[in-house]
């Protein structure tokens, strides 16, 4: 199997692409150029500055007691107290010089790669840390998704009768609802956050994966290793969970992929709406609703640059994906 | 014109070589002519070829696999270079076929009658000359009597015998001059199997056609085909007319005679010897039942239907089972076979009767001291388990072993079916048919149940494999003194190996009906 996937060349760009953008979302804080939480640093001075531009600042210093931060610290959540940056222009040298008495050796320079937003933020550390939030959504709506989903499935397809009817009706209301409607409805309920993105997330993607796990239950039910497992007296869990749940882990693993893609989309489009992750948390979708507005001025690129991340993120996912199928299509000939 | 045909050969296959895209040979066919109305068996067992060749000269081998080589067929110089639309205009009106199962190649959800018109009037037949066509057909066939209910009927509601009678005035629809049939009669009845295959006999020579003839039953090659080829692992091991291929070996020990020629082939030889025979010496010889291991008494099995109502699936069953027997099941699919056996493990519940297990009533949860063997040994087997994880869940779990006693015990299973204790740890992908149903005897032994139901457990085999695992069986039960159930519709199967054989009708004990004698 391994050797075949290795020999796909759509699951190995697919997987490369995801591959980077996971090591960097894992990175984060600890590669990101403003490590502040959330990389919310905001240089009034600075507003919306092309790509590639370099400034010169003095570091000031902080009003608050400096409390040490450790480096894992700062990996998982941030720096809670950033330098604070004054800055300086072109002509500035000689005042600032004058005011507090500077060393030329305190003046330091920064270069904005993908340049600043309307608020003077780094846009590459906040999309370094907004895959954090698109990948993570990502990652749990997957995982419960697919824990949901089996469950339901499997009960679904192995006991039949009533209990298949109940809960094939319950997947076809879940079915019917609009994502959208189960995010805003979850809002009401839940504080706006990313686990109200999470939960929605996963609730509506779980009914796929329900699906072809009741259907392929069905079919093994019928296979005689499966009668022979209830001859021998074994239980249903059992007979569920190691005698047929393995057998479903081609089609499985293919929805993982199909699904963590979803997931991230529905991500971006409820940030983009404004019901997905509250500011300042950085997201994709967030950013190009933000931006959105400077799409028919000179600098689209605003917006095109978080848009650009997105549809690469859920490529990769969607190319692993077609890699997977066409390998268990040949697998199942 | 005609002269020119009937001089050249109908069909005529020059070197054909079939290859995965790996490049592994899977067939490789020097040559192979059949003459207008001859009748050509192809045997072998699994995996040799066959299916391939009949696949390739009716154009539907996938795409995946490379052919090369020359297949000429009367006026067409190769039919391998044919394109679909040619190909469209060929199958069914020159080239008919005939398919082993004939429940999955008829479409369930139409009528066989929509079925019968289609395949008529695909080939320009307007409704009056399709009904004419189907008439004549279902006349040859010996169907005429029940011609409207069979053309108003869906597949599953007609028999194995008449479904297979369907398939064959489909392919025979338009007189082709060549039919292929891929073991027309596998999957049918020690009856009807015959009567089919005499029928497919008579309608060829009626219109002259030629048939190519897959199958591994050698006694019905024996009687209907002019000339054979062997294959084995894609390469041809013999051909040439019947004399010459099997003698006459079969003729004679049908006729009580001694033969006169024996076949040239070694493996030919050994097909012969692995025919299943009514006095073989294969069963465990001078029987003296002991102590009644298994009583059914007065057994009723009631399946409740919609609307209160409910269906018979046993009445009154009365059986008796003694330790070291073999008793044979035999009986048409519908009989409740299958009822039975899941009511003796324990699947099913009994609605009224007693059965008696060394003199206690029959657990009513499984494991009931009663094991059971599938026909399919490709389906009753986790894919996802290797030979130690089947065998150590049983000792573990059934058992109650420790993990220690479970490994040595598993390594005493498989040696004890007659498989290497390196297997243990293969997947089932990795082993052969006959190395698959070995591992399902050890699985079923594994919990010591006091009878074992085989359910039609050899019929998927070849038939030298077929009869290496019946002798298995027949040791194993020396050994062990346990009893055999053994459900089959193959009598020849039945009478070679059982100490008596039961006769199973709507549920209910009989004796075997006169036709299943004369088989």
């Amino acid at each position: 199997m391994l050797q075949a996937l290795r020999k796909s060349k759509l699951f190995l760009i697919g997987f490369s692409i995801c591959g980077i953008l996971s090591i960097v979302a894992i990175l984060g804080y600890s590669i990101a150029p403003d490590n502040s939480s959330n990389a919310n640093r905001i240089v009034q001075e600075w507003k919306n500055l092309p790509p590639g531009t370099c400034k010169l600042y003095i570091e000031a210093a902080s009003q608050t007691k400096s409390t040490h931060v450790s480096a894992w610290q700062i990996w998982l959540t941030g720096n809670p107290n950033p330098i604070k940056i004054k800055p300086i222009g072109e002509g500035d040298k000689h005042h600032s010089a004058d005011n507090r008495n500077p060393t030329t050796s305190n003046i330091q320079s920064i270069r904005f790669w993908l340049g600043t937003d309307q608020f003077g933020r780094d846009v590459l550390s906040r999309m370094i840390i907004g895959s954090r939030v698109s990948l993570t959504i990502g990652f749990i709506a997957m995982i419960s998704s697919l824990l949901l989903g089996v469950f339901i499935g499997l009960i679904s397809g192995y006991y039949g009768g009533r209990t298949d009817k109940f809960l094939s009706w319950l997947i076809a209301v879940f079915w019917s609802v609009p994502t959208l409607l189960i995010a805003m409805g979850l809002s009401l309920f839940l504080p706006k956050g990313l686990y109200q993105v999470m939960v929605a997330t996963a609730l509506s993607t779980w009914v796929e994966v329900a699906r072809v796990v009741r259907g392929q239950t069905l079919q093994f039910k019928e296979r005689e290793f499966i009668m022979a497992a209830k001859i021998n007296g074994f239980s249903s869990w059992r007979i569920m969970l190691i005698h047929i749940l393995p057998n479903t882990k081609g089609s499985l693993t293919v929805l993982a992929t199909t699904n963590f893609a979803a997931a991230i989309l529905l991500e971006a489009g409820l940030g983009f709406l404004g019901l997905g992750v509250s500011p300042p948390t950085p997201t994709w979708g967030m950013m190009v609703k933000e931006n959105m507005g400077y799409l028919v001025l000179d600098n689209a690129y605003m917006a095109l640059i978080p848009g650009f991340a997105i549809m690469l993120l859920v490529m990769g996912f969607n190319l692993m994906s077609m890699g997977l199928r066409d390998l268990m299509d040949t697998k199942s000939n | 014109m005609l002269t020119a045909q009937e001089i050249a050969p109908l069909l005529s296959i020059a070197d054909l070589q079939i290859k995965t895209s790996e490049n592994k040979p899977l067939l490789h066919l020097p040559q192979l002519v059949v003459n207008s109305g001859e009748i050509h068996a192809i045997i072998g067992e699994s995996g040799s070829g066959k299916s391939l060749t009949l696949l390739s000269l009716i154009g539907l081998l996938t795409k995946q696999l490379s052919q090369t080589g020359r297949i000429s067929y009367g006026a067409i110089d190769n039919l391998l270079a044919l394109e679909e639309s040619q190909w469209l205009l060929l199958r069914g009106k020159s080239i008919g076929m005939v398919f082993q199962e004939p429940m999955t190649a008829l479409n369930p959800q139409q009528t066989c009658g929509k079925q019968l018109f289609e395949s008529a009037k695909i080939h320009g037949a307007n409704e009056h000359q399709a009904k004419a066509l189907i008439q004549q057909k279902f006349q040859d066939l010996g169907l005429h009597a029940i011609q409207e209910r069979i053309l108003s009927s869906y597949p599953h509601q007609l028999s194995g015998g008449q479904r297979q009678r369907v398939m064959i005035a489909m392919a025979c629809m338009h007189n082709p001059p060549l039919i292929l049939a891929d073991e027309p009669t596998t999957a049918l009845d020690s009856v009807s199997r015959k009567a089919v295959m005499d029928d497919l006999y008579r309608l060829c020579k009626k219109q002259g056609s030629a048939l190519l003839w897959v199958s591994h039953e050698l006694d019905l090659v024996a009687n209907y085909a002019d000339s054979i080829s062997v294959l084995r692992r894609g390469e041809l091991l013999d051909q040439g007319n019947k004399q010459q291929v099997i003698g006459d070996v079969l003729v004679a020990t049908t006729r009580n005679h001694v033969p006169i020629t024996y076949p040239r082939n070694e493996y030919v030889q050994e097909l012969i010897n692995a025919l299943p025979k009514d006095n073989p010496g294969l069963r465990q010889q001078n029987f003296v039942p002991e102590s009644c291991l298994l009583q059914v008494l007065d057994l009723v099995k009631n399946y409740q239907v919609q609307d209160g109502n409910y269906v018979a699936a046993l009445r009154q069953l009365n059986l008796n089972i003694h330790a070291g027997e073999t008793i044979a099941l035999v009986g048409l699919s519908g009989s409740g076979k299958s009822t039975f056996a899941k009511i003796l493990v324990g699947l099913e519940k009994i609605t009224a009767g007693r059965v008696l297990l060394g003199g206690q009533p029959l657990a009513l949860q499984p494991p009931t001291g009663i094991q059971m063997v599938f026909q399919d040994p490709y389906s009753s087997l986790n894919p996802n388990q290797t030979a130690r994880m089947a065998l150590m869940e049983i000792f573990t779990l059934v058992g109650k072993k420790s993990v220690m006693d479970a490994i040595a015990l598993a390594h005493q299973a498989l040696i004890e079916v007659g498989l290497s204790d390196q297997l243990l740890d293969s997947w089932p992908h990795e082993l052969s048919g006959g190395q698959r149903q070995r591992l399902c005897i050890a699985k079923a032994l594994a919990t010591q149940p006091r009878v074992l139901i085989l359910d039609e457990a050899v019929a998927a085999l070849d038939p030298i494999v077929q009869k290496q695992v019946l002798e298995l069986l027949v040791n194993l039960q020396k050994q062990r003194n346990i009893a055999y159930l053994f459900v089959t519709h193959n009598l020849q199967v039945a009478k070679s190996i059982a100490h008596k054989i039961v006769y199973l009708e709507n549920g209910m004990l009989g004796n075997l009906p006169a036709a299943w004698d004369s088989v």
